[in-house]
């Protein structure tokens, strides 16, 4: 096989059977709405049916896929911040009230966690009960968190995506970190799942 | 010198994970995380998260993949309608 040759495309009647469920989670993983994954999902493979002419075949079918469908996401966070408003006033009361008290001292009782990086990283279930973890956040919170922590995408950018302000974004991290790491101490570190 | 409380040491320590603190902020958050045991492990677990999702993207990815969450039938449905 001449590996210069670029690999065919397959028929687009096969591809909501190939592709459908990767998308989706890729695309749910972000956005956190089941009807908007669905939409985003839609909108790649409508995309991708235009845009047929243009498959290089240099990287795999799924790989073109998941670019269109990146290229999709961020265009909906884009559109959707013209929607809503902007920052959140009660974000603030929220962390407030759940874990300090009104001297700001923390309410919570803050575990010790035994447990190295690497060690963590080896355990499997590890991954299942954070992701858990992550479907418990508000889901504006959610999509701040993916955006920055999973993906990588600069502060200033995550921003602009969905339409807040730095100090926002701050608040929302550390609303999703202090959440986060309270629910890996519930389910993880205090519940034995560290224990081999 | 700034004196914080846990909520304000807890958010700043957050911050730090974002972008650089000035310099004040830097000292008054070292001052506080010398004196709280809470505020110490705090910071030392949210970096813990940082590092781990950084280091395991893949693994988190494949755990998601793993998770079998599929897209529903009906919605399948209307995709296949779409491109029909």
């Amino acid at each position: 096989m001449n590996s210069s040759q670029p690999e065919p495309l397959s028929d687009p009647e096969q591809w909501v059977d190939l592709h459908g469920d990767a998308l989706y989670r890729f695309a749910l993983l972000r956005v956190r709405d089941v009807h908007i994954a669905e939409e985003l999902v839609q909108e790649t493979f409508c995309a991708a049916l235009e845009a047929k002419k243009s498959y290089s075949g240099r990287s795999s079918e799924r790989t073109w896929l998941i670019g269109i469908l990146k290229h999709k996401t961020m265009d909906h966070f884009r559109r959707s911040t013209r929607e809503r408003p902007h920052d959140d006033p009660d974000l603030q009361d929220a962390i407030e009230e759940n874990y300090f008290d009104a001297k700001g001292r923390w309410k919570v009782q803050l575990g010790e966690w035994n447990e190295s990086p690497e060690k963590v990283l080896e355990r499997k279930e590890f991954w299942s009960v954070l992701h858990r973890c992550m479907d418990r956040l508000p889901s504006r919170i959610g999509q701040a968190f993916a955006l920055r922590e999973i993906d990588g995408t600069e502060g200033s950018e995550v921003c602009k995506m969905l339409g807040i302000s730095s100090t926002n974004l701050w608040v929302m991290m550390h609303r999703a970190r202090t959440q986060l790491r309270q629910c890996l101490e519930n389910n993880w570190f205090e519940a034995g799942g560290n224990q081999p | 010198m700034m004196m914080l409380n846990c909520r304000e040491a807890s958010q700043l320590t957050s911050e730090s994970l974002d972008h650089p603190l000035s310099w004040s902020k830097r000292f008054a958050l070292r001052f506080h995380l010398s004196m709280c045991k809470y505020c110490k492990r705090y910071a030392r677990q949210v970096r813990f998260i940082h590092q781990i999702v950084d280091l395991g993207r893949d693994e988190l990815e494949e755990a998601w993949d793993a998770s079998g969450i599929q897209m529903p039938e009906d919605a399948k449905k209307r995709i296949r309608e779409a491109l029909h």
